[in-house]
């Protein structure tokens, strides 16, 4: 296996030299997939790995602007569209000193799994340039955004690319990137998507990773035959993510008991109600204050510099940060009773925590599925470009859940392993197959 | 001098007098013939105004001048560079040229040297303002160009005192021959010691004259006396000292000798004792004190018969004044009425028979109170005599004196046309000098509004001065034209000026209570307000509240504070007072609170280290108080102005287009303590007021902005000031204004629905402090009114500048906005004599630390100890425990005098402890560069903008930031980690190297880097 590996990826780095990030991306899905590559020949005759690691299209482009002091500044802007088997590429624009070529392909390359795994017609690419927004007037960061647009809107299109946001670009970079495309190509479609509301956006879109996480968490409940009444959760973080996942465990009927911030934790027994919850959002997202007010306000206990694993619960949602659970976390949850994992943020659990989680045969939903509902709402913007219509909040919601749900079948059927399900193989394997199967479909292209 | 008889060039001798009683009299009209008349002064705009506007001119100064020469004070003229001066020295005469060390555009002894080739006899002065101009000077002692050098402490009596050395080092042959004036001799090769102890002699000389003037005595008698006062002559070495005796010893008054001192070129430790034993063999009585920081050589020198002085006693100065008042021994306007009405003309040496004085006047206010009663024939026998413009010119009233020269009482209809004229003369000129320069404290006419009050004399300290110079940079200024519809200025202030520090500690005999060693700072604040305010200050203080009726500041200003190389930045108390108690008593037991335990902070622990590390003298140190109305206004008993800031004419680190002259602002919703603190504030640079770092993106912007403020509870009526300086300051959310109507236009909102900022207020998401009405839309011209500031105060100062500034937008009010100037300070010296230059080639594995966010400038070998904490147990949370293990080596290393580098994430000394090491400056005392590194997790901006930094860069402290994988920034945790350490605690490590590091700094290109020894 490892010499498959080792052998693919000779030729891979030999045709991409000096393109570090790219070759690790590569590495890492090869490695995950070779063995269901070794167990289907049909993918390897048709040489499909090799095929999906070579970007459909680059294109690389001269961005020139003036800065407010008249000074003539000149960038460099790319768009990777890596994969469009299943549907227009789609897939961030980062704006950030550090971006080059290699970077982009190795995002742009992840994308197109993480795009299929949502089940939606999306295909995967990437783009960006190494402007750096870092003290930037909005004035210079509007003409960037023109100058990038004057030559991207070539290449993308409403059913051909459809770029999102990412680092360095938010709802402002969106805003003057659609206005440039809207006024070069007079027409008003739905070329970007993290879009304001006014104007072609989203509902849902700050609730959808937390609520995606607990649908997740629901369908996973589900195949032990349990519901999320009466569980007892922790959740860590206060942020985005946590407090909206909080919002949807109170309504599914659990009770959280925990909440996170970088100073500490609190733990409320009796459990964060939607009127606490109502404080929490009023103080970390108005006050920006600390958590540790929660526990001075309602009495309860903060743990100071603690993250919230030693509590008992039935079910955990670490929502806050990368490497917040490490072996011991894990242990410590499992031995406390926790029975389903459900990551809410990006890579929370260490590769040993993963290991105690899945060697004590619990639920453990990866991030890349569970947190899959941000994703998933950029695809449901375009549904709403496309057929020129803004659902209600309850009818994104409703997608969201039915979303999160194709997802966890996806995860089910590929990666069970007798009664037990692997939900990161399952998440690796089936995000594959859908673009290598839809690949095979349209023959060689 | 070091040449005395080449000055007498310069002199214009009268002819010797004949004999007799009569003509000896007059010999004292033709004493002190070489009076410098003309001073060229060569310095920066600001260091000039301390000199000639600060008020102590008139005060000190020129007062005192007064006192000696009557009509003959110097006329300034102010050049800014070398060029311009030398270009005045071929066109115009002058009998005295100072010149600062620094920022005059060349070497100043390149410069000396330049002007001895002009004319070979002008005395050149070189006032150092930095210790380490000092060092540098010192070795150049013997240059050619400079005669003699002084330390500038901000004691403005110095000034005075180099005229007067001048004066008397070139007519001391011709007085003693001719007039039988005695000489006292100090021999001192120390330049800071000589500079901090002639101003005391010389002061005591004027006092000595003032107190022997009894109030029967007319003019000529005082001139008399004044004139015959003793001349004080210097040497530096041996030779020079028995030189000088030689000459004078039949007038020697007295000697003050240093005991270590140059004989034949090279310091001999018994210089002075053989010279006090010579002059003992030779003059019995004569008084002889010897000083030395060796206390051994107490009993050896009261053994030759001489007084004894330890240099390193805290109560050097003290104990040297009394030397002089004990063992040295050592005017007003008249009005005459002559006896015979008819007799116009009245001899000089005739008018204390021919006269009768009828009225005097101490100062102008009292002058034209008296011209207004005096009989008409007293104003036509001064008018007559040109007394007024001749009084006048002797205050330094030049414009008026010129004025009435001309006049005579013929050219007038009548006496009283006379007297009226005089009275308007007067009105008008004083309307003229209430325009940006400092008034008088007078109960009568008590001036306030936008205003700068004196009360008492002496210096107002470098705050003080500086928020003077400031109102005197507006006045010149049309702003008001410039910024129509906004009121650009500086609030009331009234100053204490540092006599009543000296009346203070000497009527409760606190020096006493300080010399007790380890007492804590809450003994010594306890002793203080426990002290006495005399009556006569506290009557004003009465009168200044009447006056004062909202929140007022009551500042700190010391003479070493916010000096140009030394600001104490921060370093003493401020008190915020809520000033609203209906008692008038309480409000004025308030504010003697403030003042006693302002008093009391020059001798806290923290201020005295910092008083160590930088070569001062406790005792130099004395106390201004600046009591300044607070601009803001009251929301419903929380005091506060719309925002508040800092703003710096240098940016340490410019991005993108900006330059390091395009200068930095900070600023911050409410009172300033957010800014100087080191709280979270808005940095942008007023030439690019939109291009701000922390706004890159929405996420960067909610996690970066000011979250909270700083507010003065006004509703609060008692409080202790003893417990907290604090006390009477609330810290709040910035939410809790948002129904004060404050935040229009200062604050967006992130709509996380649309993931943007909204420049608006709304509730859709958290507010954010992005200043974006001002920033963005111009709604209040800040970034253009700071561009000015800055430029005029840097052009006014002569090096880099920091401001502290409040503004109240009076949002829907019909009162127009405000701009405030609180503070002025200098920013950083500069040290362009030691260049260091960038060495590309060096191998990188013998860098232990490259940074291109560096300040300061030189190359180190010294330091071998290397304190860091720890980037493997370093927990954010756990900052202030960190700073006790730093207190602790540090303690350790400055107990051994050895110097180290600290290193550690985030910002030192910043007062929000999640943001870096909150160490203060005492826990630091030994630190010779400071490393700012960030770690994965804890990537904070630098410390720029507070007032902790501001002193680590006036110090000369070096300053490297490193933030995390940077490019080109880098420290080798690898190699720091492989040495054995001396100290391993929880979480910070000390190490010692056996060789130096070497340590180089390049100011110019803000680069930086250390080499590990080899």
């Amino acid at each position: 296996m490892d010499k498959d590996v080792e052998a693919f990826m000779e030729g891979i780095i030999a045709k991409n030299p000096n393109e570090k990030e790219f070759h690790q991306a590569v590495r890492e899905v090869t490695e995950s997939i070779m063995p269901f590559i070794n167990k289907n020949p049909k993918y390897k005759k048709a040489k499909i790995l090799e095929r999906i690691a070579e970007p459909e299209r680059v294109v690389m482009f001269r961005v020139p602007w003036m800065d407010d002091s008249g000074e003539i500044q000149i960038n460099r802007g790319y768009r990777i569209q890596m994969n469009s088997a299943l549907g227009p590429y789609k897939g961030g624009l980062r704006l950030h000193p550090s971006v080059n070529l290699s970077i982009l392909k190795f995002l742009a390359f992840e994308q197109v799994f993480k795009n299929s795994l949502t089940t939606l017609p999306i295909g995967g690419g990437k783009g960006g340039s190494n402007f750096n927004p870092k003290g930037k007037s909005d004035n210079e960061v509007m003409k960037f955004c023109q100058s990038f647009m004057l030559e991207l809107y070539r290449h993308i299109g409403p059913d051909t690319d459809v770029p999102a946001g990412d680092i360095g670009v938010g709802g402002r970079e969106i805003g003057y990137l659609f206005g440039q495309y809207k006024r070069i190509r007079n027409e008003f479609t739905g070329i970007l998507t993290g879009k304001a509301l006014n104007w072609g956006g989203s509902l849902i879109r700050p609730e959808a990773t937390g609520y995606g996480c607990v649908y997740f968490a629901e369908e996973m409940l589900k195949t032990k035959k349990q519901t999320l009444k009466g569980k007892i959760c922790t959740v860590s973080g206060s942020g985005n993510v946590a407090q909206y996942t909080v919002e949807k465990l109170n309504l599914l009927g659990a009770k959280v008991v925990t909440l996170s911030d970088s100073s500490g934790m609190i733990y409320d027994p009796d459990g964060i109600d939607n009127k606490k919850l109502a404080y929490v959002m009023e103080l970390k997202n108005i006050k920006r204050g600390r958590i540790k007010e929660y526990a001075e306000k309602y009495g309860v206990t903060y743990e100071d510099k603690k993250r919230p694993w030693h509590i008992k619960c039935d079910m955990a949602f670490p929502s806050a940060t990368q490497n917040e659970i490490n072996k011991k976390e894990a242990k410590m949850l499992v031995d406390n009773g926790c029975i389903c994992v459900s990551e809410g943020a990006n890579m929370p659990t260490e590769p040993e925590g993963i290991e105690i989680f899945q060697g004590a045969k619990i639920l453990y939903g990866p991030g890349k599925a569970a947190n899959a509902g941000g994703v998933a709402t950029s695809g449901l913007e375009m549904s709403q470009n496309s057929m020129r219509l803004s659902w209600r909040r309850e009818e994104v919601d409703e997608k969201l859940q039915w979303i999160m749900k194709n997802i966890h079948e996806n995860c089910v059927k590929y990666g069970k392993e007798g009664n037990y399900i692997n939900y990161v193989n399952g998440a690796n394997i089936a995000g594959f197959v859908k673009v290598a199967d839809s690949m095979l479909d349209h023959g060689l292209i | 001098m070091k040449d005395i008889d080449s000055c007498n060039n310069f002199i214009k001798i009268p002819k010797e007098p004949e004999t007799d009683f009569e003509l000896k009299k007059q010999i004292y009209h033709v004493l002190m013939p070489f009076k410098i008349r003309d001073i060229l002064i060569v310095s920066s705009l600001y260091d000039a105004f301390v000199i000639e506007e600060e008020g102590l001119i008139s005060e000190l100064v020129i007062g005192q001048y007064h006192h000696h020469l009557l009509s003959s004070p110097p006329r300034i003229t102010r050049v800014t560079t070398g060029e311009e001066a030398l270009s005045q020295l071929n066109s115009c005469s002058y009998d005295l040229v100072i010149t600062m060390s620094k920022n005059i555009g060349m070497d100043p002894f390149d410069f000396g040297k330049k002007i001895k080739k002009i004319n070979s006899k002008l005395p050149v002065i070189l006032l150092a303002t930095d210790m380490s101009d000092i060092d540098l000077v010192q070795n150049k002692e013997n240059d050619e160009g400079i005669d003699r050098v002084f330390y500038w402490t901000g004691d403005s009596t110095l000034f005075l005192t180099i005229i007067k050395y001048v004066e008397d080092s070139i007519n001391a042959k011709y007085d003693t021959k001719n007039g039988d004036i005695r000489v006292i001799i100090m021999v001192e090769d120390t330049i800071h010691h000589y500079s901090m102890l002639l101003p005391i002699i010389y002061t005591e000389l004027v006092e000595q004259t003032r107190r022997s003037l009894s109030e029967d005595l007319n003019e000529i008698q005082r001139l008399i006396r004044r004139r015959a006062r003793p001349k004080i002559l210097l040497a530096q070495t041996y030779e020079e000292a028995i030189e000088i005796y030689g000459e004078y010893k039949k007038y020697l008054l007295g000697i003050i000798t240093d005991i270590n001192f140059k004989r034949n070129g090279k310091i001999d430790t018994e210089a002075g004792f053989n010279l006090a034993q010579q002059i003992r063999e030779e003059s019995k009585y004569i008084p002889i004190l010897m000083q030395s920081s060796d206390k051994n050589n107490k009993m050896k020198a009261e053994k030759i018969g001489a007084y004894f002085l330890d240099k390193n006693s805290s109560t050097l100065i003290q104990d040297f004044h009394h030397f002089v008042i004990d063992h040295l021994g050592f005017g007003d306007f008249v009005f005459l009425m002559p006896k015979n009405k008819r007799k116009k003309r009245v001899k000089l040496e005739e008018i204390h028979n021919e006269t009768t004085e009828i009225a005097r006047a101490a100062n102008m206010k009292e002058f034209e109170q008296t011209i207004q009663k005096v009989p008409l024939e007293s104003i036509q026998f001064h008018s007559d005599r040109n007394d007024f413009s001749n009084w006048l010119m002797g205050r330094c009233e030049f414009k008026l004196a010129m004025k009435l020269r001309p006049k005579k009482a013929s050219d007038f209809t009548n006496l009283n046309e006379v007297r009226k004229y005089l009275i308007n003369v007067f009105n008008e000129s004083r309307r003229e000098r209430q325009l940006g320069v400092i008034t008088d404290f007078s109960q009568q006419k008590f001036e306030f509004e936008g205003s700068f009050t004196r009360i008492r004399g002496d210096s107002l300290g470098g705050k003080g001065r500086g928020i003077a110079f400031m109102r005197s940079i507006l006045t010149r200024y049309d702003f008001n034209k410039k910024y129509p519809g906004i009121n650009i200025t500086v609030p009331s202030t009234v100053a204490i000026g540092t006599l009543e520090f000296d009346n203070f500690i000497g009527e409760n005999n606190l020096m006493e209570i300080v010399k007790k060693k380890g007492l804590s700072d809450k003994e010594i604040a306890k002793a203080f307000v426990n002290g006495k305010i005399r009556d006569e200050l506290k009557e004003d203080l009465v009168k200044v509240l009447k006056y004062f009726k909202e929140p007022i500041a009551v500042r700190s200003s010391s003479l070493l504070e916010d000096s140009q190389s030394r600001p104490f930045a921060g370093i003493y108390s401020t008190y915020m007072l809520p000033n609203n108690h209906k008692n008038d008593a309480i409000r004025l037991n308030q504010l003697c609170q403030a003042i006693k335990l302002i008093y009391a902070s020059v001798y806290f622990l923290e201020p005295r280290i910092y008083l160590e590390s930088t070569s001062s003298k406790i005792e130099e140190e004395k106390m201004a108080i600046i009591i300044q109305k607070i601009v803001g206004k009251n929301h419903k008993g929380r005091f506060y102005p719309t925002f508040a800031g800092v703003a710096q004419s240098y940016n340490f680190y410019p991005i993108d287009h900006q330059t390091f002259e395009d200068g930095i602002a900070t600023v911050a919703i409410g009172l300033g303590k957010t800014v100087v603190g080191g709280g979270k504030a808005l940095r942008f640079c007023p030439k690019y007021p939109e291009n701000i770092t922390e706004f890159s993106s929405p996420k960067s912007i909610v996690d970066n902005t000011q979250r909270e403020l700083f507010v003065l509870d006004a509703s609060k009526k008692n409080f202790r000031l003893f417990d907290k300086e604090d006390i009477n300051l609330e810290k709040i959310n910035v939410e809790d204004i948002k129904k004060d109507g404050t935040l229009e236009h200062l604050v967006s909102t992130f709509d996380k629905n649309d993931g943007m900022i909204r420049d608006a207020v709304s509730d859709v998401g958290p507010n954010l402090v992005t200043f974006s009405g001002i920033l963005k839309y111009n709604v209040f011209p800040l970034p253009s009114i700071l561009n000015d500031i800055l430029e005029i105060g840097q052009k006014g100062m002569g090096c880099p500048i920091e401001i502290e500034f409040a503004v109240n937008l009076n949002q829907n009010s019909s009162v127009p906005p405000t701009f405030a100037i609180l503070q002025l300070r200098p920013l950083v010296p500069s040290h362009e004599q030691t260049l260091v230059s960038w060495d590309d080639s060096i191998d990188r594995k013998k860098i232990f630390i490259q940074s291109d966010r560096a300040l300061g400038n030189g190359l180190l070998k010294v330091i071998k100890n290397i304190v860091f904490v720890k980037p493997e147990t370093f927990d954010s949370t756990k900052t202030v425990e960190i700073t006790y293990e730093i207190d602790k080596m540090n303690k350790d290393l400055t107990s051994k005098k050895q110097p180290y580098i600290l290193i550690g994430p985030g910002r030192w000394g910043t007062e929000d402890r999640f943001l870096g090491i909150p160490v203060k400056w005492n826990q630091i005392s030994g630190v010779r560069l400071m490393v700012e590194t960030g770690l994965e997790n804890f990537n904070i901006d630098p410390s720029q903008g507070t007032h902790f930094f501001h002193n680590i860069t006036s110090r000369g402290i070096g300053y490297i930031n490193i933030p995390f994988k940077s490019k080109i920034s880098y420290i080798d945790w690898n190699w720091i980690e492989k040495q054995k350490p001396v100290k391993n605690l929880k979480y910070v490590k000390q190490i010692q190297l056996n060789s130096p590091l070497i340590i180089k700094l390049d100011g110019r290109s803000g680069r930086a880097f250390i080499e590990k020894p080899n």
